[in-house]
């Protein structure tokens, strides 16, 4: 079948085709061939039909409506994220390691307490016998020299 | 920071880096997922599932052979493959996919010209469907679509070629009217 042809020897079959390959945004179609193309268009009646049917079919492409991609779903996948063992067991311990080191610390801890109190409070009684003997051999020296003067 | 640079760090585990590639990409991913199989809850579980999928097999990514976009868009793509195989045979599931795709449409021009497209993109080989989705809704240009497909650049424009004229006969006495 014969084409009619454009001035610049692109003809409807090439248009068709060109349609056909990238649609009907002439931003889309290949640079040497988008001039010759529009040109065609606006000289030729089945070209234009052509461009025309192609146009419509992108529209109800376009109007073809596709969900959101709901918003929780980077935050489901970033929770669905599988570990390393590594991780994991740094979390269990975490979570569950205070319960058997703290059942095994916990006398030891309460007797250093204990422990702890009760030389406290003996040191204090120390350091004031300590003291007060202290006291009474500075107040002994005191009373001698001072009888000698 | 580039798709490849982040995905580089994303094979040390790099959680941080994997939360920028997901925000980057999901949401095209999820919109390309359910425009092949028109259905929303396929849509989201393959997403998320190309994404874990990244994570866990990231390091089948070779930085240099293949753009991160084209990996990840063949994973999902895979995953849809999968499904329809799984379900081949199940006329049920393709008609409750073409229900699900029609949603609430008018019952005007509008609406039958939109069901009827819609019929007849589900009705579409496989990867003349895809080849339409990448192109003409994702906007990925024709050599980019290849590379996804696995396929050469011409063989891309012949199954975009093909779903065109097929969708354009089907369209064809919705105009006349």
């Amino acid at each position: 079948m014969d084409e009619p042809r454009s001035p610049g020897d692109f003809t409807t079959a090439a248009l068709a085709d060109l349609l056909d390959r990238h649609g009907s945004n002439p931003e889309r179609w290949p640079e040497a061939q988008r001039a010759p193309a529009l040109a065609l268009v606006q000289t030729n009646a089945d070209a234009e039909r052509l461009l025309d049917e192609a146009r419509a079919l992108d529209a109800a492409l376009d109007a073809l409506p596709a969900p959101a991609m709901p918003s929780h779903l980077p935050g489901q996948v970033l929770d669905a994220l599988p570990r390393d063992f590594a991780e994991i067991a740094l979390d269990w311990l975490a979570a569950n390691f205070w319960r058997p080191v703290g059942f095994a610390l916990a006398p030891l801890l309460v007797g250093f307490a204990l422990g702890n109190a009760q030389q406290d409070g003996t040191g204090d009684l120390e350091d004031a016998v300590t003291l007060l003997a202290f006291d009474e051999v500075q107040l002994f020296d005191l009373a001698e020299n001072g009888n000698a003067e | 920071m580039t798709d490849e640079e982040l995905m580089i760090r994303v094979q040390r585990k790099d959680t941080s880096a994997f939360s920028v590639l997901l925000g980057r990409h999901s949401a095209a991913i999820h919109a390309f997922v359910f425009r092949l199989t028109g259905n929303a809850a396929d849509a989201e579980d393959f997403t998320q599932e190309t994404f874990l999928r990244v994570w866990s097999r990231g390091d089948t990514w070779k930085p240099g052979r293949v753009k991160f976009t084209t990996w990840a868009y063949r994973i999902a793509r895979n995953l849809c493959i999968d499904a329809w195989r799984t379900r081949r045979g199940s006329a049920a599931d393709a008609e409750a996919d073409v229900e699900e795709l029609a949603g609430d449409v008018p019952s005007d021009d509008a609406g039958r010209t939109r069901r009827a497209l819609e019929a007849a993109l589900a009705a579409l080989p496989e990867r003349q469907r895809t080849a339409l989705v990448l192109c003409h809704h994702q906007g990925w240009s024709n050599r980019e679509a290849a590379e996804m497909l696995d396929v050469s650049v011409d063989a891309l424009e012949s199954l975009l070629s093909r779903a065109r004229r097929s969708l354009r006969k089907t369209l064809a006495p919705y105009r006349e009217a």
